[in-house]
């Protein structure tokens, strides 16, 4: 039933975003490429991607082929980035369930964060250590806490100062999705930076 | 509820003290106690009249009807009894006589009862003289008998005083009825502690902290609850008096400050800390001082959690994760040495170990859900108590070691269960809004 709705869901999300990424490609791209990256940016995530993924064969003009041409790891990290200062800034890093341990795809985030951490000095970050709603509320608590000084301590030796960093752990207690799939639990398995 | 006419007053219990007047003592034949480790164990079938009415007043009327309900639900709830449904009675004793010689005893075998209970109530101008009877009815004699003088608002006391003595004659213990339950509950939107009786009445909020509160845990002595909360943005641990009120920070050291327990025989806490890196645990004084630490640091991200020690405070369960999951570990605390408890399944936590010293409770994960176990406190198979479609977690024991507690999704949100230490008869404890979880029993304080 919940498969069936979001097959037509991205069905029409792509329909959408052909007929947007063909538009905007013919119209914008041309006379100023600039304008339609910033577009596509601040666009809705879901339609970023799925344009990505439609825009290989549907769009071939420059300004498309620079979305098109993004990763996975580069569209998914489109997703949690701000922009501030003159850096990509990164608000959240995922954890595999029960492990605290930073995953090879999360340490270009790490790295992100660190360049941002850098380029603005006067920053200072809370590392919110989070967990699914799976196991109990007081072995999450710990985790949590794990979670959040493996990515202090990632930090730290890439060379920000440990006194710019503080970490708590709220477990399970503050999901960021409410929900009992493994879609919702893998965005709550996280680190969330709160900037100060 | 059935209790509506009981209200709470905070000084009830501390005057009842004085108010009762334990009857005369009778001769009783030598008890043979239940055996409470017996899961064949047959409930004894009780009938539970209602009381005599002594001047006839409407509100002794009420009292009588009301007496007689609120003994049967306590008993009917430890499991121990099949209570009798009135209209199977072939008389009514509040109609003829209560005590010895006035009993017709055949008429009470012959429903299939084996134990009876009947009492006469005197009330005048809101004082209540309550007499009950306990009575053998195979043998044909009578058990325990006891006066009880009160205000009419102290029935559910009464009631609760002659529960205990008819506990006593079949366990040889003082059962749960003076024990409470300790809980965290989202209510008020925030995870704040609740404390009820042991049979989930009468509900009261006992944290007002308007932020995450959790992991209730009970001073021996069931006067004070120990627990974590964010009020200063991150997880410490404080200390509730609930007789005074006063409320104490026992620690806000650096990182995150979790799962109290306080060591039987001493005022001390255990609880997890993690600011020297590595989640461990600690023991400290209840001003926080820290005494030592417990668990040796293992990891630099390793995690040492949830503290439950045996009665006589010689040996400590934990949740540890240096084997690579969850799992439960045992260690003694003169010697220091660390034995693991579980093996079964990739993620068991929540130990409570049982008072008798000789089970350990847990959450452990069965399938895609959590269910709760009991294990030997020395090891060996498990037993898996509960079996639902939802997720069965934090279990904890009622005093005598009879019943355990928990919570559990299987209704859809997370509420607290009661079963018998054998895994049956489970039913919810409790309704009120929002998610309750973390279920601790106290003590059964008689003089609370």
């Amino acid at each position: 039933m919940n498969k069936k709705r979001s097959i037509t869901f991205c069905l029409v999300c792509m329909i959408l975003s052909i007929m947007l990424v063909a538009s905007c490609g013919k119209k914008k791209v041309e006379t100023d490429p600039a304008a339609a990256t910033t577009t596509d940016t601040a666009a809705d995530t879901k339609t970023t991607d799925d344009a990505a993924a439609a825009s290989a064969d549907a769009a071939t003009d420059e300004g498309t082929a620079a979305v098109a041409g993004d990763d996975t790891a580069t569209t998914k990290e489109t997703a949690h980035v701000a922009h501030m200062g003159d850096k990509t800034n990164v608000s959240d890093i995922f954890f595999d369930y029960d492990s605290s341990e930073i995953l090879s795809g999360e340490t270009a985030a790490l790295e992100a964060k660190a360049a941002w951490l850098k380029s603005n000095p006067k920053a200072k970050t809370t590392i919110e250590g989070h967990c699914d709603e799976r196991g109990t509320s007081e072995y999450n608590l710990a985790l949590g806490d794990r979670r959040a000084a493996r990515a202090k301590s990632f930090l730290e030796k890439l060379g920000i100062s440990a006194d710019r960093m503080e970490t708590v752990s709220y477990g399970e207690e503050k999901p960021a999705v409410v929900g009992h799939t493994e879609e919702a639990w893998s965005k709550n398995r996280r680190a969330h930076f709160s900037d100060k | 509820m059935e209790y509506s006419k009981v209200r709470w007053v905070g000084l009830v219990l501390i005057l009842m003290a004085a108010w009762i007047i334990p009857g005369t003592g009778l001769t009783q034949e030598d008890d043979e106690y239940i055996t409470i480790t017996d899961p064949s164990m047959k409930k004894a079938p009780i009938a539970i009249p209602r009381l005599k009415v002594l001047s006839g007043s409407k509100t002794e009327t009420d009292l009588s009807a009301d007496a007689s309900k609120t003994l049967s639900d306590m008993l009917d709830y430890t499991g121990y009894f099949k209570i009798i449904d009135h209209a199977a009675f072939l008389e009514e004793p509040s109609a003829k006589g209560v005590d010895l010689p006035s009993i017709n005893f055949r008429s009470w075998t012959t429903i299939g009862s084996e134990l009876l209970v009947t009492g006469s109530v005197l009330e005048n101008k809101g004082d209540i003289t309550v007499d009950f009877y306990l009575y053998d009815v195979a043998r044909t004699n009578l058990l325990a008998s006891k006066r009880y003088r009160g205000k009419t608002a102290n029935l559910r006391e009464i009631a609760r005083r002659f529960g205990m003595e008819i506990l006593r004659k079949f366990t040889g213990g003082d059962g749960i009825f003076f024990s409470r339950l300790a809980f965290a509950s989202t209510g008020t939107g925030n995870k704040e502690i609740y404390v009820c009786e042991f049979d989930g009445a009468i509900p009261k909020q006992a944290t007002r902290t308007r932020s995450i509160t959790l992991s209730p845990a009970w001073s021996s002595d069931g006067t004070m609850i120990a627990y974590t909360s964010y009020q200063k943005g991150k997880p410490d641990i404080y200390v509730k008096n609930l007789v005074t009120g006063a409320v104490s920070l026992v620690t806000s050291m650096k990182g995150t400050n979790i799962t109290p327990a306080w060591v039987p025989g001493t005022g001390d806490i255990a609880a997890s800390l993690s600011y020297k890196g590595g989640q461990g645990i600690y023991l400290l004084t209840p001003e926080g001082k820290i005494r030592k630490r417990i668990t040796n640091k293992w990891s630099e991200w390793g995690i040492d959690v949830s503290p439950s020690f045996s009665p006589d405070g010689k040996n400590m369960a934990f949740v540890s994760n240096r084997s690579g999951t969850p799992q439960i570990f045992v260690q003694n605390m003169d010697s220091g040495s660390v034995k693991r408890l579980t093996y079964q399944g990739k993620y068991n936590t929540s130990p409570a170990w049982s008072p008798t010293g000789k089970k350990i409770a847990y959450a452990g994960l069965s399938g895609s859900r959590y269910q709760i176990f009991v294990i030997d406190a020395g090891g060996g198979e498990a037993d898996q108590l509960t079996n639902s479609a939802g997720d069965n977690e934090s279990p904890a024991w009622a005093p005598d070691g009879s019943m355990i507690a928990f919570s559990s999704t299987r209704e859809g949100a997370s509420k607290i269960y009661v079963m018998t230490a054998f895994g049956t008869e489970q039913r919810k404890l409790l309704d009120l809004p929002g998610e309750q979880s973390n279920p601790r029993w106290s003590a059964n304080t008689i003089n609370k």
